[in-house]
């Protein structure tokens, strides 16, 4: 089965780490615990036609400015998914920064964004009117909810599925 | 530093031991070619030969082990030519390592080193600076709302108080235009009926006179109903906008029975009731609003006639340490315990409410009565009567004036005030020729004019003892005339009147240099005493 490196890249405390033990292990802890370095996990992803991937899931620790740790991380990545925090309009910004350093070290690559958290209504800031234009290199957006499992599979699949289509 | 050999070699294996380090070498193709250290500290023991390690280690998926160090950039960084570390990287079994990787021709090194005590020591902290971020970030959040709220409600205050605003000046307006003219119907009828009774007793006696009595009875008690009606509108309102002001002044307590007196026996017996008052211990003159006062005790006095329909009602003032007590009993069907409270809220009336006492309230009298009770210093208690009946009583704070006493009497005022001269200022002709004919009747000379010019024409002239001011007249502000009076080297007492019961109007008279602000309409009675206190003050 072909192995693909992904990196999941966003602001701290966005829910990446969620957002992964979601997808691998159907779980979710509303318990908060910082990722330091770097957690390196695996699932396959069926994508129909008798195509299937192997996804080595790169959770990598949260930063609001691209650092050569971040980026030495990322080396060897086909693709990766930036988070940003519906309750936190400034982690969008991130989500910019971070693309555009990655974009800059690896080369063009798929990516796809994520607003996690949307389960919490309430206290959301970013709705898809706010968002800004320059995040529209991402392949897709997606509202996702660690915490539900809301689109979280369909995230990672269509990232698996853009990263084979781009293979050269 | 230079260690002897033996302290070396100790050394060594202190830092092997701690760093458990696992060296791997794989082939281009990521195929095991050879393994040494502590392998099975991260899982890797085991491994057969020609293995491929990638699904053991899944964190070389994507790395191009055919990559020489010379063209790649991070290679430049953090890391020595041809090598790469990554350090702690999470692996099988929630181990952490740090991992470098140096190439070396075809074959790449991988040098795991265990990172668990570091990763130990940094996690907490991070940790902790990540909720503290965050927890700043909202309190920042939360302080921006606020900021955002406030703003908005001191948007909202400003409109409310411009709504105010306007609510006070339509007040204000409404008062004058009301009261003004009741004033005048019920003063005119209070001289009609001097002069009816002052007429011969066999002119008296016929039937017309007695049509003209009853005609006169209707006219009072129309006009009396309708002030009172208008009075409590126009008195919560004031409540409700802050511009009720107490104002205390000396009070005679028997001229305030004399005055109950008057005001209610004919009435009961009209009603076919009895009137009674009963006085114990009272000091000569308390301080106290004495036209809130009268206002309070009139009203539980007409509710009583009113409610109870039949039998006594009796009034009784008493005064101890300091305080008036006040008690207004009936023989009608009291108040039921559990409306006590209610019916002292705005718009609400007893349930045993019914004929004349619910046609003609809206409910406002209590309420209102309660508030003022309040602000005087006491609050109204609802009881029963011994032997049945409603019990309202109260207790206010009435310090013993010490202020200057006036001649009792009107016998006394009469020659104490003969020789005062009045200059009165009002646009109103019927306010004129009423309070003209009253202080007249009062021993006082008066002389009324319409504006402030032909005020100041007659400053000119005869110098008056006391001027009496309206605030609103047809060609000036009456506070502005004030001030002209005082600018002109006028030394005696000014009483500033108005329809109005605006804190606002009532200050702006007496800053203006006016001594006394009474409300119209003044009772004859109340009229003369101020005057008087006036007249004695130095």
């Amino acid at each position: 089965m072909d192995a693909r490196k992904i990196c999941i890249l966003g602001d701290f405390a966005v829910g990446k780490t969620s957002l992964a033990r979601r997808f691998v292990h159907q779980q979710f802890s509303d318990k908060y615990l910082t990722t330091v370095g770097v957690k390196v996990d695996t699932k396959a992803v069926e994508l129909g036609a008798g195509r299937a991937l192997k996804l080595a899931i790169w959770d990598i620790a949260g930063t609001d400015t691209p650092t050569e740790l971040l980026l030495r991380y990322t080396r060897g990545a086909a693709g990766f998914l930036l988070v940003a925090d519906a309750t936190r309009a400034e982690t969008l910004d991130c989500c910019a920064e971070l693309r555009d350093a990655v974009l800059d070290r690896l080369g063009p690559l798929p990516h796809i964004l994520l607003i996690n958290k949307c389960d919490l209504e309430a206290q959301r800031e970013l709705t898809a009117a706010a968002l800004p234009s320059p995040l529209d290199t991402a392949l897709a957006r997606f509202d996702t909810s660690a915490l539900t499992g809301a689109k979280v599979e369909t995230a990672f699949t269509a990232l698996a599925r853009a990263m084979l289509e781009s293979a050269p | 530093m230079s260690l002897p050999p033996r302290l070396g070699r100790w050394l060594r294996r202190r830092l092997v031991q701690r760093a458990r380090p696992c060296l791997i070498r794989v082939d281009r193709e990521g195929r095991l070619l050879g393994m040494d250290g502590d392998c099975a500290h991260y899982g890797l023991d085991g491994l057969p030969a020609w293995a491929d390690v990638t699904p053991y280690l899944p964190l070389l998926v994507g790395l191009d082990l055919n990559e020489s160090g010379a063209g790649d950039p991070s290679r430049d960084v953090e890391s020595v030519a041809g090598s790469m570390l990554w350090p702690m990287v999470e692996i099988a079994g929630g181990r952490h390592a740090d991992l470098l990787l140096e190439a070396d021709g075809d074959v790449t090194l991988m040098l795991l080193t265990d990172a668990d005590d570091a990763h130990a020591r940094q996690a907490l902290p991070q940790q902790h600076a990540n909720e503290r971020a965050l927890l700043t970030r909202r309190l920042q959040r939360a302080l921006e709302e606020l900021k955002a709220a406030r703003s908005e409600l001191e948007a909202r205050n400003r409109m409310l108080e411009s709504l105010n605003d306007a609510k006070g000046r339509f007040i204000a307006g409404l008062s004058h235009e009301l009261r003004t003219p009741l004033t005048a119907v019920l003063g005119h009828a209070g001289l009609l009926r001097d002069q009816l009774e002052a007429a011969p007793v066999r002119g008296a006696a016929s039937p017309s006179m007695d049509a003209s009595r009853e005609s006169l009875d209707a006219i009072q008690s129309g006009a009396e109903h309708l002030l009172s009606l208008v009075g409590n509108v126009l008195d919560h309102a004031s409540i409700e906008t802050g511009q009720l002001v107490m104002n205390p002044a000396p009070l005679s307590l028997a001229q305030l029975c004399v005055d109950l007196r008057g005001l209610f026996e004919r009435e009961a017996r009209r009603r076919g009731m009895t009137f009674r008052v009963r006085a114990d211990r009272l000091p000569p003159r308390i301080e106290t609003d004495a036209t809130r006062l009268r206002q309070v005790i009139i009203n539980l006095v007409n509710n009583a006639l009113k409610y109870a329909g039949t039998g006594v009602v009796e009034l009784k003032l008493d005064w101890r340490e300091g305080r008036l007590v006040v008690a207004v009993a009936d023989r009608g069907p009291g108040v039921p315990l559990s409306q006590r409270e209610r019916i002292l809220r705005p718009f609400e009336r007893a349930d045993t409410s019914s004929g004349e006492g619910k046609a003609g309230s809206v409910g406002l009298g209590l309420a209102i009565s309660a508030e003022l009770v309040r602000r005087l210093g006491g609050e109204i208690q609802i009881d029963d009567h011994p032997g049945g009946g409603a019990l309202f009583s109260f207790s206010i704070a009435a310090p013993v004036s010490q202020g200057p006493v006036a001649p009792a009497g009107t016998a006394g005022v009469a020659s104490a005030t003969e020789s005062v001269h009045l200059l009165m200022v009002d646009d109103a002709p019927e306010i004129r020729i009423l309070y003209t004919s009253l202080l007249g009747r009062a021993g006082f000379s008066v002389r009324a004019v319409r504006d402030a010019e032909a005020a100041l024409a007659a400053l000119a002239g005869r110098r008056p003892g006391i001027i009496i001011v309206d605030l609103n007249l047809c060609d000036a502000d009456g506070a502005e005339l004030v001030r002209r009076f005082r600018a002109q080297g006028f030394a005696g007492k000014i009483l500033g009147w108005s329809a109005s019961a605006l804190r606002a109007d009532r200050e702006r008279m007496l800053g203006a240099g006016a001594d006394r602000y009474l409300v119209k309409p003044v009772p004859a009675a109340e009229l003369r005493d101020a005057l008087r206190e006036l007249f004695v003050a130095p």
